[in-house]
């Protein structure tokens, strides 16, 4: 019995010594740090990239989607884009947008020179705002019967306004020299990312509803011009000076005014937001040339389903944007653009893009009257 | 034989103690146990026995379904609230100042005295029945000739309240309030139409009533959260039968929440900001151009039924569970709103916990945003939201342990692991601390430390801005990192480094 128990004890034993063994083998794999070795996700289904032939079209959009379809232009030709998505302003959206959001140049006009703390509407003030890249004339109180507008981007980080306001449409003044009225001028910077910003000539306050803030410009001949404080001395001429043909360099001749104070937000330096302007008149018009330094430029297009086209380097050759889109039916959201473009040969990508909400898989308001909606493009007729 | 039954005790114990040790699933059902239903019908018979007629067969079936998802309907009690409410009823002044102060005196005096009372306290045959018979009312209103189905009818305009504040009569006040013609207006232009129709109402982010209040007291205030303010829209919507419902998110890539109303229609949310936009006007991401997109890893809503998928109705075993998924009536309606992917980790070992979950980074912490049941070494989680950074961790008394490292669920549902390389460095430079507006630039004079994630924050130093923009050297490759302003500020974010180009997160 003796030797049966030492067996058994002795069993016992070895059992409990691996038991033991295993235990502490067991007890510093669990203290061993928790971490995981593989993450993994649900399957992914994923675009294959075909080559298309024109016409091609990307359509049933969904939200949250982002098509492409790559094809080639054999010779230099004209394409015909159509596009249908949702887009909006602070015009057609006002609960998404609350106010205008593009970089601009603001005209300030107290065309009888009475710088009242007011802003007369329907009377001689005006405020005209040029709308950087979007060829769009707004403001207050505005006529823009025959005021143009050319807009040059020498660089990135520059653009020239040249802005022509016949004395007509101004209304008021009889140009001769000597006249006088109140005026200023004004950068408005959207940079998106550092906020909106607003520099003036003159106006040390916001001046959009007090023309007190103005300087005056006068109306001088063409000989040379005195800088004179709160004045813009504006020259005579008796060419148009933004014909280039006839009259080139005449610009040079007159001194420029720059934008000094800082009346809405924060302006870094010079490379965030600064410039100069010059004046000249004749009997029919008023001249500005504005001259902008802006290292962001900026332009309200909010599109939310949109379409461009990208060449082979991916650099963006056309864009459905905002302010060349016209109502497409139902919301007013639904945009369109039907135009027609000029083409070099090389390869191409049409891409397509939707946001979170409103497309035909799951409509938030009146769809579009066409039951397209997408991108498509053809050769022009 | 004395030593044998030692050593054979000793071997169950130690095979005991593995059995714990390994953790493995226990087969018991994973039921949360409402056994109280049976309570209720008898505390209810007669409002049973109101409906008992076939006739009122579906008014029998709402009844049900009223008292299948009573148990752990609870509202709050005190009476300090009751005397502030009193202040509230006889003052006109809802300065934010004013209220706070209020309170807290009222507090010091009386006490911070807060109750929870069980719905059925308060909740009688008669108030039942009027509740039902009123519901059904609304439910015959069909917005542009849509009707709608009865399991959404249950669940969106029977019940008698939107969250956890007192029982209150409501219906019959909230028809009259906001009276319109039923038969002509379509529901999206009903649902606007009332929304426009609410009495101004300031949503703030400084104040909000401690507790859940309903309708009346909501309106009484004029102030409060945007969870508030939804309330205050979802009220008089779901009496005129419109089937609205509240959604909320935390930010994936930035701090805060926000909730927002949503109508549903063929199944799908159509959102809208209460009070402020019109459903087709608002975007949940978007909201001006100015400003970031948010991101949301998870929209919940907030249902009347209990979810038998939530975790507070999966956690049987009482583990400790984050509080902000400890309700039982919230639903996950993520897939709803936005792509998702479903992600699954498998751990280097067994996990000890029932549960594990994603973090999305709040500024400054990480907050567990979502959850999944751990089997073995894996553990899946459901619906997330994608182009987030996630980090997973668990919950041991209250605090979390972060498992390995962070990763980006990117906008295809890839998932990319940011594993710092500290054998690959760089030098970053950083010219801001958040990507949303220009007060987050890198300031100078301001001290600034950078960290990245490897079991933690590690630090790669601190310094003092001496221009706009800060270098900091031996960044690892393939990190997470956090850049903190130590002078000043709150908003601060995490962001990634590649290919010389910060991405934020």
């Amino acid at each position: 019995m003796v030797v049966k128990y030492k067996k058994v004890i002795a069993l016992g034993s070895i059992v409990l010594f691996l038991l033991i063994l295993t235990g502490v083998a067991f007890f510093f794999h669990n203290n061993k740090k928790l971490t995981y070795l593989t993450i993994s996700t649900s399957p992914i289904l994923k675009n294959t990239t075909l080559k298309y032939i024109l016409p091609i079209s990307i359509k049933d959009t969904c939200n949250f989607s982002e098509q492409t379809r790559d094809f080639t232009i054999q010779k230099d030709t004209s394409i015909t884009i159509f596009a249908i998505g949702e887009g909006a302003s602070s015009a057609t959206s006002p609960y998404l947008l609350k106010s205008y959001n593009s970089d601009a140049v603001e005209v300030f006009f107290d065309l009888k020179n009475q710088k009242k703390q007011s802003f007369d509407l329907n009377a001689d003030d005006r405020l005209y705002r040029f709308l950087w890249k979007l060829s769009i004339i707004d403001g207050r109180y505005i006529d823009t019967n025959g005021v143009k507008i050319i807009e040059e981007n020498p660089t990135k980080e520059t653009y020239t306004m040249k802005i022509i306001f016949p004395w007509k449409t101004l209304g008021y003044v009889n140009p001769k020299k000597g006249t006088k009225i109140g005026f200023d001028v004004a950068l408005v910077d959207c940079n998106s990312k550092n906020g909106k910003s607003l520099i003036s000539w003159h106006s040390k306050k916001e001046s959009w509803n007090n023309t007190s803030y103005f300087g005056s410009l006068v109306l001088k001949d063409s000989k040379k011009i005195k800088i004179i404080d709160s004045v813009v001395s504006c020259a005579y001429t008796s060419k148009n000076p933004f014909n280039q043909k006839i009259s080139p360099n005449i610009w040079s001749k007159y001194p420029s005014y720059k934008f000094k104070y800082v009346n809405l937000g924060t302006v870094k330096d010079t490379s965030d937001l600064s410039g100069n302007f010059k004046t000249l008149w004749d009997k029919q018009n008023l001249y500005l040339l504005v001259n902008v330094r802006d290292d962001v430029k900026e332009y309200e297009n909010t599109m939310f389903d949109y379409g461009w086209i990208e060449d082979s380097k991916g650099k963006i050759i056309w864009q459905m944007i905002m302010p060349q889109t016209t109502h497409a039916g139902g919301a007013l959201k639904n945009r369109q653009v039907n135009t027609t473009i000029k083409i070099k040969k090389g390869k191409y990508v049409l891409k397509y893009k939707t946001d979170e909400s409103h497309s035909p898989a799951q409509w938030d308001d009146a769809p579009p009257i066409s039951s397209f909606y997408g991108i498509k493009i053809k050769y022009a007729q | 034989m004395k030593v044998v039954k030692l050593y054979f005790f000793l071997i169950i114990v130690i095979m005991g103690l593995f059995m714990f040790s390994c953790n493995k699933p226990v087969g018991k059902s994973n039921k949360l146990q409402i056994d109280n239903t049976a309570y209720y019908k008898k505390k209810y018979n007669l409002t049973y026995v109101h409906y008992k007629s076939p006739k009122h067969s579906l008014k029998l079936k709402a009844l049900d379904f009223i008292i299948k998802n009573l148990p752990y309907q609870y509202h709050y009690s005190s009476s300090t609230l009751a005397k502030y409410d009193s202040v509230l009823l006889a003052n006109q002044n809802r300065e934010e100042d004013y209220l706070k102060n209020t309170l807290d005196s009222l507090t010091i005096i009386y006490g911070s005295n807060i109750n929870l009372v069980s719905d059925d306290r308060r909740i009688t045959n008669a108030y039942l029945i009027n509740n039902i018979d009123a519901a059904f009312k609304s439910w015959e209103y069909k917005w542009g000739g849509t009707k709608l189905s009865f399991t959404d009818f249950c669940e969106y305009i029977l019940p008698y309240k939107l969250e956890n504040e007192k029982p209150e009569y409501w219906r019959d006040i909230l028809i009259n309030q906001f009276q319109i013609d039923t038969t002509s207006v379509s529901l999206f232009n009903a649902s606007d139409s009332i929304n426009k129709k609410i009495k101004p109402f300031t949503v703030t982010m400084s104040y909000d009533y401690p507790i859940d209040i309903g309708y009346k007291l909501i309106n009484l205030l004029g102030t409060g959260s945007c969870a508030s303010s939804t309330k205050l829209v979802a009220y008089p919507m779901r009496a005129l039968g419109i089937p609205v419902v509240i959604d909320y998110a935390f930010w994936g890539n930035r701090s805060l929440k926000h909730f927002w109303n949503a109508v549903i229609y063929k199944n799908k949310p159509y959102p809208f900001d209460a009070l402020e936009s019109k459903i087709g006007f608002y975007k949940i991401q978007f909201t001006s151009i100015d400003k970031i997109k948010r991101k949301p890893p998870k929209i919940y809503r907030k249902m009347f039924s209990v979810q038998q998928n939530s975790l507070a109705y999966q956690n049987l075993t009482k583990e400790v569970i984050p509080n902000n998924l400890t309700n039982l009536r919230v639903k996950d309606v993520t897939a709803e709103y936005i792509p998702v992917s479903n992600v699954s980790l498998t751990y280097n070992t067994s996990c000890k916990n029932k549960f594990s979950y994603l973090c999305t980074f709040n500024n400054h912490d990480w907050i567990p945003i979502w959850w999944g049941k751990n089997i073995n070494d894996k553990v899946e989680f459901k619906n997330m939201g994608r182009d987030m950074v996630y980090l997973p961790c668990l919950l041991a008394n209250s605090t979390a342990t972060y498992i390995g490292n962070p990763f980006i669920l990117n906008v295809l549902g890839e998932t990319v692991e940011l594993k710092a390389n500290l054998n690959l460095t760089t030098t970053i430079p950083i010219n801001k601390k958040y990507p949303d507006d220009l007060s987050n630039e890198i300031e100078i004079g301001d001290e600034y430390e950078l960290l990245y994630w490897q079991d933690g924050w590690q630090s790669l130093g601190k310094q003092i801005a001496a221009k706009k923009t800060i270098y900091f050297k031996n960044a690892p490759d393939n990190a997470l990192f956090w850049i903190r302003d130590l002078t000043k500020g709150k908003q601060e974010r995490i962001f990634t480094y590649k290919n010389n180009k910060v991405q934020w997160w």
